[in-house]
């Protein structure tokens, strides 16, 4: 197999140089090098090389609608796990709804003495605060 | 695979982010063959493919209300997978002791593993994604992210978990190593052989 400095040995230094911008213009990208892509204008085994590379970047496109059938079961497999996952996620909401409901009873109980406390502290903040200000 | 127009595909969305189980499954159903195939080009076998798969599916249905309605499910989803098939690779490469750098050469794990002698007789498309097979799996990625999913940079580096300048590097050097697999098939600029350069140069 020829590897791509084989494949370039033959051109200039400016040719090497263009490598990166001829894969970008032949996928049609923005931001090429503006060295590069004047090189590739008045370059005709540049302008060859973005047309080969255009060719494979026309087969990686169109690889987008190309299915790849799943093993048999696989669709299942994740379907139980997402059943799983609902079924543990009730649990521990349910598992919430019991714990609130038998904490309930001592937060009602302290929620008159807490909220108490609260206007206490903000009485003394907002005294504190007409002092400074 | 039910390919549904995206309209459905919509409705579906917002009926299982209401909790609708049976909405959720038909949005698994419509969109696992394309997750599938995604997964399965990124990760290049099929055991690594349904784990990926497996984790991305959790992944949305745990973030599914987190999900923007606004952008596209498919690319919301594909972002998932892409990041899940990263870290299953990156945990791997962690685990193995002869972890391959993307500078190493390229070694196919597949029987059969002559890639000339093996894309001989296949046709341009297959032996694309012959190549497309054989490379390390970073630079495959960023390929797959790319050039067939066409994702942005943006998006592409913050799934790999890269920084963008990063991400643009490895797509130039991906290109290159798919370039150079794929010489023998795709000729050297002009279609000529080396010989009638150098004669033309002499
Ligand atoms: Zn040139």
């Amino acid at each position: 197999m020829r590897g791509l400095a084989e494949i370039v040995r033959l051109r200039t230094g400016e040719c090497r140089e263009a490598v990166d911008a001829i894969a970008q213009i032949a996928a049609e990208e923005p931001d090429v090098d503006e060295k590069a892509a004047a090189h590739v204008t008045q370059c005709l085994r540049c302008q060859a090389e973005v047309a080969a590379y255009r060719r494979i970047v026309r087969h990686l496109r169109a690889m987008r609608h190309e299915g790849i059938s799943p093993p048999v079961g696989s669709l299942a497999a994740v379907l139980a796990v997402l059943e799983a996952a609902a079924v543990e996620q009730n649990v521990a909401s349910t598992t919430w709804v019991v714990r609130a409901a038998y904490v309930g009873g001592i937060t009602v109980a302290t929620a008159a003495a807490g909220a108490a406390g609260v206007m206490v502290w903000m009485s003394r903040r907002r005294l504190g605060l007409a002092d400074t200000g | 695979m039910v390919a549904l127009p995206s309209a459905d595909l919509k409705s579906l969305v917002d009926a299982a982010r209401q909790g609708d189980r049976a909405a959720l499954d038909d949005l698994v159903r419509a969109t696992y063959g394309g997750t599938y195939t995604l997964a399965y080009r990124l990760t290049g076998n099929e055991d690594d493919a349904r784990d990926v798969v497996q984790d991305a599916y959790l992944r949305a249905y745990r973030g599914l209300r987190r999900f923007r309605g606004d952008s596209q499910f498919t690319t919301w989803l594909y972002r998932i997978t892409a990041n899940c098939s990263a870290n299953l690779l990156a945990k791997r490469a962690r685990t193995r002791t002869e972890a391959l750098s993307e500078d190493d050469p390229v070694v196919d794990i597949r029987p059969d593993s002559d890639p000339e002698q093996r894309m001989a007789g296949e046709d341009e498309r297959a032996r694309v994604v012959s190549a497309l097979g054989i490379l390390p799996w970073r630079l495959r990625q960023v390929i797959v992210l790319r050039d067939i999913y066409d994702l942005p940079h943006g998006s592409i580096a913050s799934e790999l978990g890269i920084s963008e300048a990063a991400a643009k590097v490895r797509l130039h050097r991906a290109r290159r190593r798919l370039r150079e697999l794929l010489a023998a098939d795709f000729g050297d600029g002009m279609g000529d052989s080396e010989e009638s350069w150098d004669a033309r140069a002499s």
